[in-house]
């Protein structure tokens, strides 16, 4: 039976095998770093069919035949050794770490490891050590200028925020481009927690910056379909590969020392703002030079406007305030003087400690690893923070020696009391600021139930809290105590695996791994808000469940003395679950009672459910030739339950060939030391949404609270039953060189993607009923190059190394076309800025009224001040490349390194500069203040000729006609940067046996230090809201931080 | 050893299994959507609430029907942001107009008909026709050619062409008389109705009385079509065509006291602060009144200086601010009435058309001899309908403000007293100014129909806003939505050549008779 089973199982693989081993050798393999053992290298004769393994112990026992001359010895980030073999029957060997990312082996998809030289396409991998080193809180920025290819944005510097990630640029039009992310083998979900955008709502993170950087043992980028062919769906987008440490246990079984291992680390920053708008510290708040205070809603002398073209400061005016006393019923006159620093103030110096400990133990048969993680994150908004406990548990067994079992189990706690509101709203205490009149002293409100200064809306029994206006905003400290917005999520993801080694060449495993998580946010705003006179309180849960079962069988096996083979065979299942609640109270009957019971209108709690299946089987051949050349070939089919029965089975083929020239042809020279070429082509398609297929009704808000009147309504997408999968195609080419003596390395990769059949909400005329539908349409063409170079110029024999990598990416993306009649395609708007995909433009183009222009394009004036012209594009945001540029150094103990990254090109729409111009808050409209303002460009003469203006007009005129959210294009900047990214210096100390370290290491760090170029005022130009397509847009932005300390990590 | 094996084997076969049992056989299961309902479970109660909600909001929305509605018809004016008041239009508001009359409201009600259909609900069907001409009018009105025969036709139609508006406005006058035909009060009853409370009877006058102001709005293209029509409903058959007898037929939501059931106005008072009555009202009804128009009283409240005080249309923010000293304070606000939440915890309805309208509806069909009637009758009974609309909240307004010019005052007597002023006495010379202004003062907070209403007629002459973005005129048509260039752009371009001018704020529309 047992036989009969296998004999199944084999015949597929099985080849005829010859044998004829002439000569036995025999001996150990260790590690160069502490002499351990090394178990599962794989010793093999260089030309020869056979190959072993090292047991446990780093033993091994081969036989070669009579004429081979080389002896190598491989291992996943070590060194290639070879040894000649001579006369020698006992070769032991010392194998080192590989130093290049270059060399050795790599993560391949499905976790299949692979030797990097093989490969016919991109990856890119990256150390966990690096990450450990200079530690960023959310794993996706510390990918920022380290791998080429990968374009990072970071939101902002508040606490726990989100990182938008696209691996090659935007392909697809619906929004999803962020990359597959699998943490040990198993697919984690990166959605937002809790939707937010450049209207409001607060950045509660990304899904996997739940992953504790501490835990990292190795990351790798597959950038395109090429290399994630294999994971069908998800895959044009590329993937992330995380290996956690406790993951890769069972690679390491036997090679640690048995017994006991201690990590301890701390690392503490402080951050503070990167960049602060240059404001205006010479006129006070008020219009036309007037301003003053009698309530703060225009029943004074302009006191109800927020802007700042009032009265001179510190020009020895009096003028009654909000803050000056009240004697008798009248509000004195007091100094009318600036407050330069009055939003510096505001904000406070961040704080972030991260304190990790690991175990780890092992015997020869297995080991555990635990660690725990507690990361404290003081915001530099007052008030914010972000709390995040990660609590990790692996092993790995071997049961028998062909048995093993591993798993992993992470448990994450994070939550946050608030997190600061985001975008042009009420909310962010940033659009105030930008408003701003000048002359306010922020610090001064800090007290804001004031109850003699406190001022009640004659419309309402809520009170607007103590604040310098009470027509437009709230006191700032009000909103960042009071309207909070909270986050509580518990998190748990990992995998147990069973393997069994059935031959030395033939294993299976079975995987069952989850990712379950329940995310309960609430955001609430107190009575007296000034956009919710009652406040408000919601509470939004949901329940995220995806298991994924899989297995694989591995097969491999040298047909003769030229070609080997590598095979696997393997089938998944996913099953997701999201289930959501939503409840609001969206007024309070009770002040300061936040509970949705409390609610004095009727309250409407929603929820849904969102249930997805997708059955894969997949399968992969390699074929080599004398190891120099590669053929690999995967195969996959995926069922989704999301598409219509008849286009719901789809498949991906993908093929690629490399060739190792220099080993090809034998060639050998302290020039070209080695040579590669690889091409590969591959297609992958995905699914979409649950419940995309047919009509419903939804249910509405209703009326009066009655089950009587409840509303049902048509949704304004209409469906669409004949939908098929999204297609992709994918073709590249590269080559890999290094030159004299591995000083110099490049790897240098062109791509050619196409995205077509897309799956997208195209907008339809509402006068069918429907204001979107989802059809397949669209192409999205992507076509590129990547390069890394590696360069040594400094390594002397006394330690002394200066390593220089860097990466660059060019993706250029072109919308090929839409649906069909449809010639734009909305990925987002901003007031009267629509954020575009039209054909023939890269996607996301900026699309809105320009001024009004003569003939030769110069502005026309009307009365002295610009007018709204033609709509058009603007800009795009897609950058022009991406690059970074890492520096390291090392003198025996001591490494530096600092990271320059690069964004060029790609255009932003500030709205910050708009309203800051127009509300006279910043530096540059002090131009013209006296005097007024002659606009450039042109004017009608009358008589219908443009002659150059020259009506003056007063600057306050000038800048509420040219920076008005009707004429975007005053607002459009180059989003070019050059950034310092991360800056370290650090001493490790090696075994100090007196204190029993193994190794100590400190460094210095920091993070995100400076703005080296840019041209657009007043704010970063790296910005975003969340991870979608409608980006390109900077809407009130929260100062991303610079951050700096210290990290201590020591090993016992 | 043995052992293991079978395990290592088990483990790899048990795995195929599991993922392979539950294989593609229960995608269908999977796939079927748990949040909402399937068309076979459209409930035509439901959606008759959600419709009507849905189309009395929009038509009251702040931007379409307060900022565009009643500041173009010159009953407000805006203090702060005043861009709206001076012809800059948002292009999101006119889109989101589009797609709400279209694919929410509109939506809604073309699934209610063709549920009741299917049903075989007669009266479902004429509740439906009459919502259907009411959205449609309004969209002809706002953009003139739309979608209308091959509009709410879903996957079957994404590209639909446009209509001209004649013969849009000729079948919303066919469908009208169907669905008079179709109610019948002793049919299926209807339920949701939160217009009516379920009176067929109420949906009869509703769908009479809107066809009669859909007639006289079209009568200077066919004056012999309209002349027939209300001969026949007024003269020939009065008892088939019911039409309002008082203001207990008004088709006015009731708004209730809390969101999101109140009254748009009160909703954007909770926060904002933006609008006034405008001068053109207060000069008429208080400052150049010899008589005082005691409806001030209610529509307006009084300033800072405790008197009514206009905002004149169109001037810039700042200008707005600086005005009578200080425009905030010394202007009069939009009467509580409208903005608060009454004491019985209710806001003030949603009108969508009143009885007053209809007698000045049948005033000018009288005048114009399109059928035979005494003009100045109705003339007179439309102003006592429009001051019975308030009744005993007039009552209390007028004696809150101290202007009570009688003991026992009610509506009716102080319509009297008002109507004893020369200005507005009826001289049939002057009958369609007389009655056109007398329509605009009656139909206060109903911006949309009383800004349609100046356009026909030209009455009250208004002046156009001071700073105004239109070249000194006053909007006459709204532009098509941007929506429509980017998604149906074959059928607008139709829809412009139909139009028979640019597509701008100044193209009359088909009524619309220079």
């Amino acid at each position: 039976m047992k036989k009969l089973t296998l004999l199944m199982v084999f015949s597929v693989f099985l080849g005829i095998q010859f044998i004829f081993a002439q000569k036995q050798i025999t001996g150990k393999v260790t590690s160069s770093e502490d002499g351990s053992a090394l178990p599962g290298v794989t010793v093999t004769a260089k030309g020869a069919t056979t190959g072993t393994f090292t047991d446990v112990n780093g033993k091994y026992t081969i036989s070669v035949p009579s004429g081979a001359i080389t002896l190598m010895f491989s291992f996943i980030g070590m060194k290639t050794q070879e040894v000649e073999i001579g006369n020698k029957t006992v070769i032991d060997v010392n194998i080192e770490p590989s130093s290049t990312q270059l060399e050795g082996m790599v993560v391949t998809a499905l976790g299949i490891p692979k030797e990097k030289k093989s490969l016919g396409y991109s990856v890119q991998d990256l150390k966990g050590d690096e990450l450990a080193k200079a530690k960023e809180n959310n794993i996706v920025n510390s990918l920022s200028g380290k791998v080429s290819g990968v374009q990072i944005t970071n939101s902002s510097g508040a606490v726990g925020a989100s990182s938008r990630i696209v691996i090659r640029g935007t392909s697809s039009l619906a929004g999803n481009n962020q990359p597959l992310f699998v943490i040990d083998g198993v697919a984690m979900n990166n959605t937002e927690f809790g939707s937010a955008d450049g209207y409001g709502g607060a950045n509660r993170g990304n899904g996997v910056a739940d992953i504790n950087p501490d835990d990292v043992e190795n990351i790798s980028v597959l950038k395109g379909p090429n290399a994630a062919a294999l994971y069908g769906s998800q895959a044009a987008n590329g993937v992330i590969l995380i290996t956690t440490k406790a993951g890769s246990l069972s690679s390491k079984i036997g090679k640690e020392k048995t017994g006991l291992g201690i990590e301890v680390g701390n690392s503490t920053t402080f951050e503070k703002p990167l960049r602060l708008p240059d404001f205006q510290n010479s006129y006070g708040q008020g219009a036309e030079g007037e301003f003053s205070w009698v309530d703060g809603n225009g029943g004074g002398i302009k006191d109800g406007v927020d802007e700042s073209w009032g009265p001179k400061l510190d020009a020895g005016l009096m003028i009654p305030q909000y803050n000056s006393p009240v004697t008798g019923g009248v509000r004195e006159a007091t100094p009318w003087i600036s407050h330069p620093d009055n939003i510096k103030d505001f904000l406070e110096t961040g704080v972030t400690t991260t304190t990790n400990f690991a175990i780890t133990g092992g015997t020869k048969d297995a080991n555990l690893r635990l660690s725990y993680t507690n990361l404290n994150q003081k915001g530099m908004l007052p008030n914010t923070n972000y709390k995040k406990n990660t609590l990790a548990l692996g092993g790995s067994a071997n049961v028998t020696d062909k048995l093993n079992i591993s798993g992993v189990a992470n448990y994450v706690m994070a939550n946050s009391d608030n997190m600061p509101g985001i975008g042009y709203d009420g909310q962010n205490v940033f659009q105030q600021f930008i408003w701003a009149a000048r002359q306010v002293n922020y610090s001064d409100l800090k007290d804001y139930t004031d109850p003699v200064n406190g001022w009640a809306n004659p419309n309402n029994l809520a009170v607007t809290k103590y604040n310098w206006n009470y027509n437009y905003h709230n006191n700032p400290y009000f909103t960042m105590f009071e309207n909070t917005n909270t986050v509580d999520r518990d998190r748990i993801y990992g995998n147990a695996k069973v393997s069994y080694q059935f031959l030395e060449n033939l294993s299976a495993f079975g995987r069952i791994g989850t990712d379950n998580y329940s995310n309960l946010n609430t955001s609430r705003a107190a009575w007296g808000d000034i956009d919710n006179p009652y406040g408000y309180y919601n509470e939004s849960l949901t329940t995220f469940k995806q298991v994924t079962s899989d297995f694989m069988i591995m097969y491999n096996r040298k047909l003769n003395s030229d070609f080997a083979m590598d095979l696997n065979f393997g089938g998944s299942r996913m099953n997701q679950n999201i289930h959501e609640i939503f409840a609001s109270a969206d007024e309070l009957a009770v002040e300061g009672v936040y509970t949705i019971g409390n609610s004095r209108v009727s309250s409407h709690p929603t929820s849904s459910i969102h249930d997805k299946a997708i059955n894969s089987l997949y399968g992969s051949g390699q074929l080599s030739y004398k190891n120099a050349i590669y053929l690999y070939l995967t195969l996959r089919n995926d069922w989704s339950s999301t598409l219509p029965a008849a286009h719901n089975s789809y498949y991906y083929p993908s093929v690629s060939l490399s060739s190792v020239l220099t080993e090809l042809f034998k060639f050998e020279s302290k020039t070209l030391s080695f040579a590669k070429v690889r091409v590969s082509w591959a297609q992958v398609g995905s699914d979409t949404d649950p419940y995309s297929l047919s009509p419903v009704l939804s249910f509405g808000d209703g009326w009066n609270s009655s089950t009587i009147f409840m509303n049902q309504f048509v949704p304004n997408e209409l469906p669409n039953s004949d939908l098929r999968p999204q297609q992709c195609n994918s073709i590249e080419l590269g080559t890999e060189l290094k030159f004299f003596m591995d000083r110099v390395s490049l790897d240098f990769t062109y791509y050619n993607q196409k995205t077509y059949d897309q799956i997208i909400r195209i907008p339809i005329s509402a006068a069918s009923g429907y204001t979107t539908r989802v059809i397949n349409a669209g192409e999205i063409d992507q076509k590129g190059i990547e390069i890394t170079l590696g360069l040594v110029p400094l390594k002397s024999e006394k330690g002394f190394n200066w390593n220089i990598l860097i990466n660059f990416a060019k993706n250029q993306n072109e919308v090929v076309e839409l649906a069909e009649g449809v010639e734009q395609y909305e990925l987002g708007t901003y007031w009267d800025l629509k954020i575009m995909a039209i054909p023939g433009q890269p996607l996301g183009a900026l699309y809105g009224a320009d001024f009004l222009r003569d003939p030769n394009g110069n502005i026309i004036n009307v009365n002295g001040v610009p007018q709204k012209g033609d709509l058009k594009i603007l800009g795009n945001y897609q950058p022009d490349w991406v690059g970074g540029i890492n520096n390291e150094f090392s003198y025996k103990g001591v490494t530096a390194s600092f990271l320059i990254d690069i964004h060029k090109g790609g255009d932003i729409y500030s709205m910050t500069n708009s309203w800051g111009r127009y509300a006279g808050a910043l530096e540059e409209t002090l131009i013209g203040r006296e005097g007024g303002v002659i606009g450039v460009g042109v004017k009608d003469d009358g008589y219908g000729n443009y002659v150059p203006n020259d009506v003056v007009v007063t600057a306050e005129e000038y800048n509420h006609a040219a920076f008005t959210n009707s004429i975007p294009a005053g607002s459009i900047f180059d989003a070019t940067y050059i950034k310092l990214r991360e800056v370290r210096i650090g001493y490790t100390f090696k075994k100090i046996p007196k204190l029993g370290f193994k190794e100590i290491n400190v460094s210095l760090i920091g993070r995100n230090l400076a703005i080296l170029y840019s041209t657009i005022p007043h704010v970063d130009p790296e910005t975003s809201f969340n991870d979608g397509n409608a980006q390109g847009i900077e809407f009130g932005q929260l100062p991303s931080a610079i951050s700096y300390g210290f990290n201590i990590s020591m090993k016992f | 050893m043995k052992k293991t094996r079978i395990a290592g084997i088990a483990v790899v076969l048990s795995a195929f299994l599991i993922i392979f049992n539950s294989c593609k056989k229960d995608f269908d299961t999977i796939n079927q959507n748990p949040n909402s309902a399937g068309l076979d479970k459209a409930a035509p109660d439901m959606l008759l609430t959600s419709a009507i909600e849905s189309m009395t909001d929009r038509v009251q929305e702040t931007f379409l029907g307060e900022e565009m509605g009643n500041c173009w018809a010159q009953h407000e004016a805006k203090v702060q942001y005043t861009d709206e008041d001076r012809y800059i239009y948002r292009t999101s508001v006119v889109n989101n107009t589009w797609a709400s009359f279209y694919a929410a409201n509109g939506m809604d009600v073309a699934t209610l008909y063709n549920v009741a259909v299917a049903k075989q609900h007669k009266n479902y069907q004429g509740v439906a026709l009459v919502l259907k001409s009411y959205i449609s009018s309004v969209l002809t009105d706002l953009f003139g050619p739309i979608p209308y025969t091959q509009a709410w036709l879903g996957a079957e139609n994404t590209l639909p062409v446009y209509d001209s508006q004649e013969s849009i406005y000729r079948d919303m006058i066919a469908k009208l008389d169907e669905a008079n035909t179709l109610l019948d009060v002793n049919g299926k009853a209807i339920a949701g109705d939160i217009l009516y409370n379920n009176d067929i009877s109420k949906w009869k006058k509703f769908a009479n009385s809107l066809r009669m102001r859909l007639l006289l709005r079209m009568s200077g293209r066919d004056a012999a079509f309209v002349t027939a029509e209300f001969t026949k409903m007024v003269v020939t058959y009065p008892a088939t065509y019911p039409i309002f007898v008082s203001n207990a037929d008004n088709a006015a939501l009731q708004y209730l006291g809390s969101a999101p059931n109140n009254h748009p106005m009160n909703e954007n008072r909770k926060t904002r602060d933006d609008h006034r009555v405008s001068n053109t009202l207060v000069d008429m009804m208080w400052t150049n009144s010899p008589n005082l128009d005691y409806r001030i009283c209610i529509y307006a409240d009084q300033d800072a200086n405790n008197t009514f005080e206009g905002m004149p249309n169109g001037l810039t923010s700042s200008q707005a601010a600086s005005y009578n000293g200080n425009g905030i304070k010394y202007t009069s606000k939009v009467g509580s009435w409208f903005t608060g939440v009454h004491n019985d915890g209710l806001t003030a309805p949603g009108m969508l058309m009143s009885f007053a309208e209809l007698k000045f509806i049948l005033a000018e069909a009288a005048f114009k001899g399109y059928f035979p009637g005494i003009a100045e009758n109705y003339y007179y009974e439309g102003i006592y309908g429009s001051y019975a609309q308030f009744g005993d909240a007039l009552v209390a307004a007028v004696d809150g403000y101290g202007y009570l010019p009688m003991a026992d005052a009610t509506s009716d007597s102080l319509a009297a007293d008002y109507i004893a002023n020369d200005i507005y006495g009826w001289v049939a010379v002057n009958g369609m100014e007389l009655i056109a202004t007398q329509r605009w003062a009656a139909t206060y907070d109903q911006g949309l129909q009383s800004w349609f209403e100046w356009r026909r007629t030209g009455f009250p002459v208004l002046t156009p806003a001071i700073a105004g973005m239109n070249g000194g005129k006053i909007p006459v048509r709204v532009p098509y939505p941007t929506d429509e260039a980017a998604r149906n752009p074959s059928s607008l371009a139709g829809g412009v050549s139909l139009l028979g001018g640019a597509d701008d704020l100044n193209t009359r529309v088909w009524w619309d008779m220079p």
